[in-house]
């Protein structure tokens, strides 16, 4: 089996996700050269402006991927169809959501440390990103709960709109609460940074790359959970069979 | 499906949660001395006097959000001993009467908590509350009650039946319950006056609360259906 | 640790979990393909 692996292509491969990941790569190459070589570095940050590079776009993706998460589930709960394929495309996406949220808190704290010297605050976009990390975290769980498949892909659903309904609650209620403690923003610079041209290009590049990353990432796991969904039918299917055959009349 | 029947259905729900607790005594003999036993560790956790008045406010809404994991889940224990909740629907019952019931039931409970334990933060924190404050309490502890039920009751019905699934309530309940942690801390920190807060800058985040409990009940009784059909 | 230490961090926290995620990925497909067969597959 293992002989096989080097030589045959993955099973989840098309001509299209082999050009996005090859675009993906290229595309990650040249923002590393221009983010941590080609760029100046900033008036007032310094060189860890250069985390700005992937963080930036970590956090984009990260926001795009729930966004993404919950366009599916209401297409697959509104739907006529009530699409298997919607459910696991919400899911493959909530996951990818979660590694690249994940991915922007601890770069977002390393900047931090570097910046304003702690690795973290509880301003608004911060404190929400972390609770939205926890709450798909928690989506991802009732993914798993079990059932049949259009049992957790209903369920999946209403709990990933529920998030999503969570995002502007959570902070426009942490920004009333820290504004009660009248931080003084001239002592705290946040990530806003007056760019020149070329850091500005390099940001926008970097988001266009790692939106790639996204969906070629969202692509293959959309078509394994497919795989995974198909044997478990199978395996039903199977045990079914077995069981009529028992039902021989003697 | 008319309104008049969904409300029927709601206060015979409300009500048999209810009797059940009142028959049962588990809420007074189990789940107060809990939150008793909370507040009072509390002080052994932070031994500082004057450091205990300042979080009042915050320590009573936790103890409450802890204590209301526990209450939700036996809320919705009851329903799946004997697959209560599977007869209710399979006999038509609308879920949305299910849900609301749930929700009074739990708005109720919580209530009489908060009342517990804001009376302990008055006794054993030293906080003080004149009658604005008092008002204001009331109003904050009846508001924020009832946007922890309508999530709760949510996630609740999710989490019961089946294994593993009982330690998923804390995990989607907290954090979406967050918004009314910070409304209902900053409105009872105003009550009591901690920190300086005056009764008038609560009101503000008592409208918020109102706003929060209206979504998450508005969310709730869409979602609970569909979200609990099993 | 140096700047510079945290902006490599950085940047390799940004691409490694990717890499794993999809490696992962391509071996899970792979388990999972004697299972199944082409109808299974609507993207070839």
């Amino acid at each position: 089996m293992s002989n096989a692996t080097t030589s045959v292509p993955p099973p989840t491969r098309t001509a299209a996700t082999r050009n996005l990941g090859l675009i993906a790569i290229v595309g990650s190459i040249i923002l590393a050269l221009l983010g941590l070589f080609f760029t100046a570095e900033d008036v007032d940050q310094g060189s860890s402006v250069r985390i700005m590079y992937v963080h930036v776009p970590t956090a984009w993706v990260a926001y795009l991927a729930f966004v993404f998460t919950a366009v599916c589930s209401a297409g697959h709960l509104w739907g006529k169809k009530h699409s298997l394929n919607l459910d696991r495309l919400a899911g493959a996406s909530a996951e990818v959501g979660v590694i690249f949220m994940g991915v922007t808190l601890v770069t977002g704290s390393l900047w931090g440390r570097l910046s304003w010297g702690t690795y973290w605050q509880w301003d608004p976009r911060l404190t929400t990103t972390a609770f939205l990390f926890v709450t798909y975290v928690g989506y991802l769980a009732v993914r798993g709960l079990g059932g049949t498949q259009q049992q957790r892909a209903k369920r999946s659903a209403i709990v990933a709109l529920f998030a999503v309904l969570e995002i502007p609650l959570v902070h426009f209620s942490v920004l009333l609460w820290r504004s009660l403690h009248q931080e003084a923003t001239v002592l705290r610079p946040n990530g806003d940074v007056t760019m020149d041209g070329l850091m500005l290009f390099s940001l926008i590049f970097g988001v266009a790359v790692f939106t790639v990353i996204f969906a070629w990432l969202v692509l293959h796991r959309n078509r394994v959970l497919a795989l995974v969904d198909a044997v478990e039918l199978r395996g039903i299917d199977a045990a079914l069979e077995a069981r009529r055959a028992e039902e021989v009349p003697s | 499906m008319s309104t008049s029947r969904v409300v029927g259905i709601a206060r015979a729900v409300a009500a048999k949660d209810l009797r059940i607790e009142w028959r049962s005594r588990v809420m007074t003999n189990q789940v107060l001395p809990f939150a008793a036993i909370v507040m009072v560790l509390f002080a052994f956790a932070l031994d500082n006097d004057g450091i205990l008045q300042r979080v009042a406010p915050g320590l009573v809404w936790m103890a409450t959000l802890f204590t209301s994991l526990v209450v939700v889940q036996r809320s919705f224990a009851v329903e799946s001993a004997d697959s209560a909740i599977d007869a209710l629907r399979l006999a038509g019952v609308p879920s949305q009467g299910v849900y609301l019931g749930k929700v009074a039931a739990l708005v109720v409970q919580l209530v009489v908590f908060e009342t517990v334990l804001a009376v302990l933060a008055l006794i054993l924190y030293r906080v003080n509350v004149d009658l604005h404050g008092a008002v204001l309490l009331v109003t904050t502890c009846v508001l924020g009650s009832l946007g922890i039920a309508a999530l709760a009751a949510v996630y609740g019905g999710l989490s019961v039946a089946g294994r593993g699934r009982e330690t998923l309530l804390p995990l989607l309940l907290l954090p979406a319950v967050a918004p009314v942690l910070i409304g209902a801390t900053r409105a009872t920190e105003s009550a009591f006056g901690s920190d300086g807060a005056r009764v008038a800058e609560g009101w503000p985040w008592v409208g918020l609360l109102a706003v929060f409990g209206a979504v998450f009940l508005f969310g709730g009784t869409l979602g609970f259906g569909p979200l609990t059909d099993e | 640790m140096k700047h510079a230490d945290f902006i490599v961090i950085s940047w390799v926290l940004s691409f490694v979990p990717i890499a794993l995620y999809a490696w992962r990925n391509a071996r899970r497909a792979r388990q999972l393909d004697p299972f199944v067969d082409k109808s299974d597959k609507p993207w070839t």
